[in-house]
């Protein structure tokens, strides 16, 4: 199976270590994968310039689709993004038809023949929750997860046509398969507060530290997230001295190809898990 | 005299040149911490640094580099073949030219004691220096005018490098092919190192010269004498032929000679040859002068920026080095345009059509930006924006051939924009500060600009998307930034309106009127109150919509503000 990459323009410089886990993980499995000079998905536009945010969606669509792959990105922003480019350029000929034109002095088009897929659903749906399941050689015991969902993967549901919005399950699914515990959380669901970084910092924190405290208080020992922007936010942005309520850090936060990475047995430092995250996981990884 | 005044002329400039951009290394400041360092500072610092790599095992990497990315340029061939053509034939042709052809009394004579600027190996090498410089102008020049979007990243500076490149480089091949004919030059050379008085010989030389040297003379000999020519041979290889070769050696000067020729007793009277000479060399010495200030200085300061960029990757530079780092990358940059070939946000530049947004053109601007006063063809709203519109992939800094840490610059421009400049945008937008641009579009190609079309958000206007909202409170009740603010009002202080109330104001038609709430602003964009409307309106699209109007609103302040009282939908629910 060949997909097309789209690590997104976070992951280079400030999270290298989910490109470099996503793509060890996924060749684990046999998936190949097509390294392609997209740009950015359009993501960080959409507040200033809706057409702006969907030509930039639509020429990376048109990038993979000159492959004839689909697109797989580990992001949830990027994949919301261009899922909702897709699902809008599908229904209106006539704005296609204008982006096309856009498109075409650089011999692209998007004819809507390709799509978008997410980390976790190329993992759930094509590699299977059964052929993981075998992989696992290192399952987790005792670990408690609480799953962060992420936004704009799950919703609007009927944009991103991901999982249940509602009751998503996808990634509680590949959280339990390494053996760790996924909690139930009320918060699960909800906004890690990285959109609001560079708008409102104080709020950011505030609905950081709401969401955490919530994971905390349902027994978590780690945040799980499948995002580049939720993860920068709860390990980089979650420092104890801006928290609006002082204190140690409340909890850390693993990516989902980190945490399935470790019980498929693959190696820490080529899936860029730092200390000292390292040494707590590996106390409760079962080998 | 003239020659000896022009050239101590250009060299002084020269040097003041390259001494005043050196200084600037450690005074300009680029960053929002870069006050902190005096400039004392900075220079102690580097002097430090160089002398701490230079006694550390560091000095290999930089060896390294030195070889594989300064002389060869391995980098740019890894990456296009061609492109590397290109530059090294410039590199390495101007590079030879200038130690062996222009040093040549310093470095030529010196190494070889065989050296006559006429004999062979000598006169075939300076040509085919000379050709490889012309290869890489006309691939340059293809390149640049072939490529679409490298043309349109093309400045005055760099048609202007390649133009002077050209005249230098064509004004040498004109003077030897002006020399190869030349009656004037010839005689001197008798004069030199043959007997000019034995006129018998003189005659001789002149016709075995006329044939096989394409002297043209003015009182032309026979060449249909064999026995003459081959008298004049003997003369030749007695006096000439040690010191000078064939001219067919020199293989673009010779047939340029030959169509010299038909009018060479006219151009031998005027001396072409010392007009052409006085042509060439008061090029070199224009060249010399404009080097520091030209694109061509980046021979020194990309090789600079390079040596830097194999230090940079393992973390070796302290933090006041750094902020000279910052300025020895805007002197390093010459224009080539790879970084903005590959940017993340380039399409967005072809929907806005502010140039800023792409790196090559917004490394320009800084320059501007940090001399704080007012330039040319710099504007500080449109600098603003393409500054945070970039969304620091560091693809540009992976890309450029010349090393720059392009991540860095824009990492702390935008910290300075956001603390002393204009600030983000949505800063500007939120606190309600319109930038005060009448007519943010004009003089500017974009697709955008030429037809708006369709594909604008507009729920405002379509009552079909907001008319069926019943006010249930569900929007507000999931919503996040409610729950935020109610949860420690201490803290987070009075949320203005509620996402239900967001849309009330589309019922009312006076969106205009909550463009800047802190409602609009503070929304995640979680779409939780979307997935959650029982209705199906699209609440958090309609934030999407708010803000973009709100930027609009920044860029065209006056419609914007007419919009505020003319939009009124009333009516249209009515």
């Amino acid at each position: 199976m060949v997909y097309s990459f789209f690590a997104g323009c976070k992951i280079p410089y400030f999270l290298p270590e989910y490109g470099d886990s996503a793509l060890a993980l996924l060749n684990r499995f046999g998936i190949e994968l097509l390294d392609l000079e997209f740009n950015c998905c359009g993501y960080p536009v959409r507040d200033i310039d809706f057409q702006s945010f969907l030509l930039a969606g639509a020429r990376n669509l048109a990038l993979a689709e000159q492959k004839n792959t689909d697109i797989v990105t580990p992001c949830k922003c990027c994949f919301g993004s261009l899922k909702f480019v897709e699902h809008y350029l599908k229904q209106r000929g006539a704005i296609k038809d204008q982006i096309n034109a856009m498109l075409r002095p650089e011999g692209l088009q998007w004819e809507g023949r390709i799509t978008v897929r997410h980390l976790l659903t190329v993992l759930h749906h094509d590699v299977g929750v059964n052929a993981l399941r075998a992989a696992v050689v290192n399952p987790f015991k005792g670990l408690k997860v609480a799953v962060h969902t992420g936004c704009h993967a799950l919703r609007p549901g009927n944009v991103t046509r991901f999982d249940d919005p509602l009751a998503p399950s996808i990634f509680n699914d590949l959280v339990a398969l390494t053996g760790a515990e996924s909690v139930f959380w009320s918060m699960s669901t909800e906004c890690c507060g990285n959109p609001q970084w560079d708008k409102n910092q104080k709020l950011a924190l505030k609905q950081m530290q709401r969401k955490l405290l919530n994971a905390k208080q349902a027994g978590a020992d780690f945040v799980c997230t499948a995002c580049t922007y939720c993860q920068i936010q709860f390990e980089q942005k979650n420092q104890p001295e801006v928290m609006p309520q002082k204190g140690d850090r409340i909890i850390p936060a693993v990516l989902i190809s980190q945490l399935m990475g470790l019980s498929i047995g693959l190696e820490a430092e080529d899936i860029g898990i730092g200390d000292p995250n390292r040494q707590k996981l590996r106390a409760y990884a079962g080998s | 005299m003239l020659y000896s005044i022009t050239f101590n002329l250009a060299l002084a400039v020269f040097i003041l040149g390259s001494i005043y951009r050196v200084t600037r290394w450690f005074t300009v400041k680029v960053g929002p911490d870069a006050g902190q360092f005096a400039v004392r500072t900075r220079v102690w610092q580097a002097f430090k640094s160089l002398v701490s790599v230079l006694f550390s095992r560091k000095i290999f990497r930089l060896i390294g580099a030195f070889f594989f990315r300064i002389i060869f340029q391995g980098h740019i061939f890894k990456k296009d073949p061609l492109r590397w053509l290109m530059h090294f034939s410039i590199f390495a042709g101007i590079l030879l030219l200038v130690l062996f052809h222009a040093l040549a009394g310093l470095i030529t004579a010196n190494l070889f004691s065989d050296y006559y600027p006429t004999a062979n190996p000598y006169l075939f090498l300076r040509n085919l220096f000379g050709a490889m410089v012309l290869l890489g102008i006309v691939i340059a020049g293809y390149r640049r005018l072939s490529s679409r979007r490298l043309k349109k990243l093309s400045t005055s500076q760099d048609v202007l490098a390649l133009a002077l490149l050209s005249i230098l480089l064509f004004s040498g091949f004109l003077l030897e092919a002006g020399q190869i004919v030349s009656e004037p030059v010839f005689n001197q050379m008798v004069e030199d190192y043959a007997d000019p008085g034995d006129s018998e010989a003189l005659e001789a030389l002149q016709s075995y010269w006329a044939e096989y040297y394409g002297v043209v003379f003015a009182d032309p000999p026979d060449l249909n004498d064999p026995a003459l020519i081959k008298a004049g041979e003997q003369v030749h290889l007695e006096s000439c032929s040690g010191c000078h070769a064939r001219p067919t050696a020199a293989f673009v000067s010779y047939p340029i000679s030959k169509i010299i020729k038909p009018v060479g007793v006219w151009a031998n009277s005027i001396r072409l040859d010392l007009i052409l000479w006085q042509i060439h060399f008061l090029c070199c010495f224009a060249m010399l002068a404009y080097l520091p200030f030209s694109k061509f200085m980046h021979l020194f300061t990309s090789s600079v920026s390079l040596m830097l960029r194999s230090l940079e990757e393992y973390g070796a530079l302290q933090q006041a080095s750094r902020i000279t780092r910052r300025v020895i990358s805007l002197d390093a940059c010459m224009n080539c345009g790879q970084c903005s070939l590959h940017c993340s946000v380039e399409p967005i530049h072809r929907a806005l059509g502010n140039p800023n947004i792409l790196p090559s053109y917004k490394l320009g601007s800084l320059k501007k930006y940090v001399q704080k006063k007012p330039a040319a063809n710099f504007d500080l709203a449109d600098f603003n924006e393409g500054s945070f519109i970039c969304t620091a992939c560091y693809r540009c800094t992976q890309v450029c051939p010349a090393g720059i840490n392009l991540q860095d610059l824009w990492l702390a421009s935008q910290d300075e924009l956001a603390l002393s400049g204009p600030s983000a945008p949505y800063q500007q937008v939120r606190n309600g500060i319109a930038s005060g641009r009448p007519d943010p579009q004009s003089g500017r190609e974009s697709a955008a600009a030429a037809d708006p079309g369709p594909c604008f958000l507009d729920y405002s206007g379509r009552p079909e998307s907001f008319a069926a909202c019943i006010q249930c409170g569900t929007c507000t009740n999931v919503c996040p930034v409610v729950a935020d603010y109610q949860q420690d009002p201490g803290l987070m202080g009075y949320l203005d309106l509620t996402p239900q109330q967001i849309v009330n104001a589309y019922r009312l038609g006076i969106t205009n009127r909550v463009l800047n709430s802190k409602m609009a602003w503070d929304c995640f964009m979680c779409f939780k109150c979307q997935e959650h409307c029982p209705k199906k309106i699209p609440v958090a699209e309609m934030m999407y919509e708010l803000r973009n109007r709100g930027y609009k609103e920044l860029k065209e302040p006056l419609k914007g503000s007419e919009g505020f009282i003319g939009e009124c939908r009333i009516s249209n629910i009515g």
